[in-house]
């Protein structure tokens, strides 16, 4: 074993945990009404727990079976946990918690509920996965087990327009995810091999050749297609809003970053090289996005709707500052993801406990709920202010960042668009306060009542990372959490001997 | 005492209080209120001690310095020790007046945290020397504006304050893009330490979104329409507290650090500020000139007076920057005494139509008083403040107008004159005010008003005073408060031919014998008549005149009648205009989202190929 220490070996148990608890469930849900619960939150909370745990550690590598390299080229499979994908792990899972412990009352009226913590806990395995691999091919496995469990949660409510949605969403996921195998299978015809460190040794400085260009193109238009980058994006409007509350959650603030931005970006920054059209492509594909999002989000009337495009919007906030390439822009970036996964989450806990409460996301419907749920509209004002870049909350501070490195790398056009955007932002989310918990209170809602205490308290927790959150720019946190992200992209190929000489 | 307890008392101590208020119950109202005053009165006088310790940097040094130079620095220099007195002042006033004034609404306990945190979060904002700080302080500020704005519920109230958080926050976002670019030049990001001459594209963008923030904040054109929005949903006590005193210093504080401080203006910038000044006093003007209700009539004329403060720092002379600081802090005192005024009427009538309002001068002698007091002020009526310190612009403009030649000079003159036609205006939409509330016949749906309470006339008598004072011993405020900010002598300062304490004396005598020339009238007994019309008698309802018919023929006029009618249905509003450009773009891109799978899919293949031939094309 090339690493003397035992960390390694827990790489596996975030991807087998997860996949073990999902069928374990099935197994055991006649036993108990509680069962499904108690094991998907346990899951969740040890997984948690272990991704905490594996903060302040070097790059980690684990290798599938014990399988060693045959004159330092790999043949087994790899688990690779650096910087970058430790934060995605943060994500995935605390955000994964977060929204279990929501569904726990939310999911209630629904009738399946083993199955949709099984499903629940499948996306969790393909996203920690797609993460953790090493491996081109496992990144396209894993990332199918991710996309199939949200195809099936988009459809969990079975009404017509759910279906609908999950329709238009397996159609385009399954074009993006052709063209992604489509890279995969140039990639394999040029290098002989499919180990992201190998592919990255065998490629070395072949970036602007042909075929690797249009390999380029191919995973920007699938994970672009995942991500949500206009024009990849109109799946994500009818999907997102039609899934459960705390899977919108799920989607919105975890699913199109881990497989969709984060796979895009590592392949890009560490296995091919990034080439400046290539970079420039990027920057204006979000600058679209965001522009484009977020004035499509401005016409919105329904609550989940409106965050849905606001999610392709902030999409292309993160991509904007991580293409900069500058290590301002890449923090603003990465921040800003860790940011938009707490805050825009919230949101939809929010738009979930408003429809738990009064049956209605229709903004036009709604009225004065500050007055009958102050728990969900005190928390929805503190998710509104920082989407919308306010201080204290954590969308100020990336923001902030991201408009500075915009301006420090003589983009002055970008950041201005930025402050528009988050101008509009800003506007949009000013209407939903407006309108759905400010103002009159609607005589049909007279009689509702504050959410149970489950989503009460997921709500208040993301709430209080949202105004605290700031913090981690600081120094103590910031080489904790950020740095060790940022520097992954900064070192660029420098990733390949990493992981090669471990 | 310490400089950094201090600085530390008036920024945490309100900000903890309010916190602590959040845990009372509302039933316990006089428990918060004895705590927010008390605080509030500690966190005065301390600013009174940072006033009196003199200019210090104050930069916790532990506190760890965050990406972008962002470090917890402070600074206390005459400009901003001045207006942390005027900030911690404005509060202790508003508190008062609210416990005698303030309903039990249903968010009592939230109406005091986000005043106590206001004051708290100000008096950071003021201090921050480092322009993360500033920026930090400045949202948490536009946010509180918005829940004490929204702090009564209703759909007019909710809809007003989103309207103010998007135009005063969106300037703020503004603000943080000329930060950028202002750190970007200068690799600084502390306040003190930067100056920058505006002088190119860039830098004029950075001055420009930067001043911007200021207007929005003070209520200049063309941000100012979210103070006559709030004007009639937002109670009288947050309408007294931020868009009449407290906003308008931070605003004017942010503007005259910039041009002081930040930014070294040349003649076009400062030019641009002077011609905005003079607009907005005119413009601001006739449109209060026209209002009917007392509260929207205030605010428009808040608005005007913010012009005589821009035109005056526009001009860059000292005795203009003087002048503007003068007349930001004299506005604060009499706006408030007035909106207080307003709110006095207000609780004890039921209404601030000023058509259904009269003969108030009979009820409420002191509100009467110190009413006329400050209308006086704000029309710039020698010797109260009011004109003291439109004086002084008015000498800064002569000043620069003479000294200028060409259409500049000629232009000059006529932001002169518009200044003081704005005045004159001011004057007659007080005379207005006065006559509807207080002198006119009383309505006779108007019965058993009730003088209000003490502690409800004490603050108005304390703001009317000092309205006296200050345009009296003008010499006073200006030595004390204002002069050093410039670093020079009061000495230096040339005030024309006004001698306010002279003056004063001779308005007295010929007060007197005015009073003489009365008293000599009424001794002599005259006969009164009942009004009659052809031998009719009419009834006392019909004889009234109320002030709103006053100037109805301005509006008919043809060429206002259309500015009018489009001012009143929101034509010149930067936020309706913005409005719909959104509307118009979000509009377009919605129609290409039909919703259909296959042109969907279109998009994606044409993205692809549109992103090959690119990178082809670009190879």
């Amino acid at each position: 074993m090339g690493s003397s220490s035992i960390t390694q070996y827990l790489l596996p148990v975030l991807v087998v945990l997860p996949l073990g608890g999902a069928l374990l469930i099935q197994l055991l849900k006649k036993v108990s009404k509680l069962i499904s619960d108690i094991i998907a939150n346990f899951i969740l909370v040890v997984l948690v727990v272990l991704v905490f745990s594996l903060l302040n550690n070097p790059v980690l590598v684990y290798k599938v079976g014990g399988w060693m390299p045959v004159k330092g080229i790999p043949v087994g499979i790899y688990l690779v946990l650096d910087g970058l994908s430790l934060l995605l792990l943060i994500i995935i899972n605390m955000i994964g918690l977060i929204s279990l412990i929501f569904s726990i009352s939310y999911m209630n009226k629904f009738t399946n509920k083993p199955l949709y913590y099984t499903l629940f806990l499948l996306m969790i395995t393909g996203m920690n996965g797609v993460v953790l691999s090493g491996d081109l091919f496992n990144i396209y496995v894993f990332l199918e087990v991710a996309a199939i469990a949200s195809y099936s949660l988009v459809a969990f409510g079975t009404e017509a327009d759910e279906l609908e949605a999950s329709f238009k969403y397996q159609v385009m996921g399954t074009v993006a995810s052709a063209f992604i195998l489509l890279g995969i299978i140039i990639i394999y015809s040029i290098t002989g091999t499919l180990n992201l460190a190998d592919i990255g040794r065998v490629l070395k400085d072949k970036a602007t050749e042909t075929p690797l260009i249009l390999t380029g193109i191919l995973f920007l238009v699938g994970f672009g297609l995942k991500g949500a980058m206009m024009p990849f994006h109109a799946w994500l409007p009818d999907a997102h809003p039609s899934a459960p509350a705390p899977i919108s959650a799920m989607l919105s603030g975890v699913l199109i970053k881990a497989i969709g931005i984060y796979v895009l970006v590592r392949i890009m920054f560490n296995v091919i090289g990034v080439t400046p059209i290539f970079s420039n492509m990027m920057l204006y594909i979000s600058a679209i996005s965001m522009t484009a999002g977020v004035f499509l989000a401005f016409a919105q009337w329904d609550f989940k709707r409106l965050l849905a495009y606001h999610s392709i919007s902030q999409m292309g906030y993160v991509m904007l500052g991580i293409w900069l390439m500058t290590p301002l822009g890449i923090l603003g970036g990465l921040f800003h993801m860790l940011n938009h996964s707490v805050f825009k989450s919230l949101l939809f806990l929010n738009s979930g406990a408003v429809v738990y409460g009064t049956g209605s996301r229709q903004l036009k419907r709604l009225g004065g709920l500050n007055q009958k749920m102050p728990v969900t509209g005190g928390t929805s004002l503190i998710a509104s202010m920082s989407i919308a870049g306010l201080p204290p909350f954590n969308g100020f501070w990336s923001k902030l960042i991201i408009i500075m490195a915009c301006i420090q790398s003589h983009h002055f056009f970008l950041a201005a668009l930025a402050v528009l955007v988050s101008i509009m932002t800003l506007v949009s989310f000013l209407k939903v306060q407006r309108y759905a918990f400010f103002g009159e209170l609607k005589q049909a809602s007279k009689d509702i009542k504050e959410v149970p205490f489950a989503m009460c308290f997921s709500m208040i927790l993301l709430a209080f990372l949202c105004t605290t959150m700031g913090v981690l720019l600081f120094p103590g946190a910031k080489e904790l959490f950020i740095d060790p992200a940022v520097n992954v992209l900064l070192n660029g190929k420098g990733y390949i001997s990493l992981v090669l000489s471990r | 005492m310490d400089i950094y307890l201090l600085v530390k008392t008036v920024i945490l101590l309100p900000a903890i209080g309010g916190i602590i208020c959040l845990f009372i119950p509302n039933r316990k109202r006089r428990l918060i209120e004895i705590i927010t005053l008390t605080l509030i009165i500690i966190n005065l006088i301390a600013a009174v001690n940072i006033f009196l310790t003199g200019n210090q940097r104050v930069v916790f040094e532990r506190f760890p310095v965050a990406v972008m130079d962002m470090q917890l620095d402070f600074i206390v220099d005459a400009l901003c020790a001045f207006v942390l007195i005027g900030i911690s002042f404005f509060g202790v006033v508003i508190i008062v007046y609210s416990i005698g004034w303030l309903e039990n609404i249903p968010r009592l306990k939230e109406y005091y945290t986000y005043i106590l945190f206001t004051i708290g979060m100000s008096s950071g904002a003021v201090l921050a020397n480092n322009f993360i700080v500033m920026l930090f302080f400045f949202g948490i500020i536009a946010l509180l504006l918005y829940l004490l704005v929204g702090i009564n519920n209703g759909d007019a109230a909710s809809a007003a304050s989103k309207k103010t958080l998007i135009i005063v926050g969106s300037t703020d976002v503004l603000m943080i893009i000329g930060v950028c670019i202002v750190y970007y030049l200068s690799k600084n990001m502390t306040i003190s330490e930067v100056s920058i001459p505006v002088n190119g594209i860039l830098t004029g963008f950075a001055f420009i979104f930067m001043i911007s923030a200021a207007f929005a904040k003070a209520g200049a054109m063309p941000f100012h329409t979210w103070i006559p929005s709030i004007a009639e949903t937002a109670p009288v006590s947050v309408l007294a507290f931020l868009p009449a005193s407290l906003d308008k210093l931070l605003g004017i504080y942010l503007l005259a650090r910039l041009v002081l401080n930040v930014f070294v203006i040349g003649t076009k910038m400062g030019f641009l500020l002077m011609f905005i000044g003079a607009f907005t006093i005119v413009s601001a003007v006739m449109m209060a000139l026209v209002q009917r209700n007392l509260k929207k009539l205030l605010s428009f004329c808040a608005i005007s007076q913010v012009g005589y403060m821009v035109l005056g720092i526009g001009t860059g002379t000292p005795i203009g920057i003087v002048g503007g600081l003068f007349h930001m802090i004299n506005h604060a005192i009499y706006k408030s005494c007035l909106f207080l005024c307003g709110g006095a009427v207000e609780k004890e009538t039921g209404t601030s139509e000023l058509e259904k309002l009269g003969g108030l001068v009979h009820f409420m002698p002191v509100v009467c008083i110190t009413c006329t007091i400050a209308a006086l002020s704000v029309s710039g009526v020698p010797p109260f403040n009011g004109f003291a310190s439109k004086w002084l612009v008015y000498q800064a403009v002569i000043t620069k107008a003479t000294a200028t030649t060409g259409i500049k000079g000629a232009l000059l003159w006529l932001f002169l004159v518009a200044a003081m036609f704005g005045s004159a205006l001011t004057l007659a939409s007080f005379v207005k005010v006065l006559h509807s509330l207080f002198f006119s016949k009383k309505p006779s749906g108007l019965n058993d008003i009730k003088s209000p309470n003490w502690f409800i006339k004490i603050p108005l008598i304390i703001l009317a005073l000092l309205c006296v004072f200050f345009g009296i011993f003008m010499w006073f405020p200006l030595k004390v408060f204002i002069a050093p900010v410039l670093g020079g002598d009061f000495i230096y300062f040339d005030f024309g031919l006004w001698r306010p304490v002279r003056a004063t004396v001779l308005i007295l005598i010929s007060l007197g014998a005015g009073f003489l020339i009365y008293l000599f009238r009424y001794v002599r007994t005259l006969e009164v008549k009942d009004v009659f019309v052809g031998g009719e008698t009419l009834d006392e309802e019909s004889i009234r005149i109320p002030g709103t018919h006053f100037y109805g023929p301005i509006k008919s006029l043809s060429f206002l009648k259309g500015l009018y009618d489009r001012a009143e249905n929101g034509y010149f509003d930067i936020y309706n205009i913005g409005k719909n450009i959104a509307s118009n773009i979000s509009g377009a891109l919605s129609i290409i989202h039909t919703g259909i799978l296959s042109t969907y899919l279109l998009w994606i293949l044409a993205g692809l190929v549109v992103l090959l031939l690119i990178s082809k094309l670009a190879d």
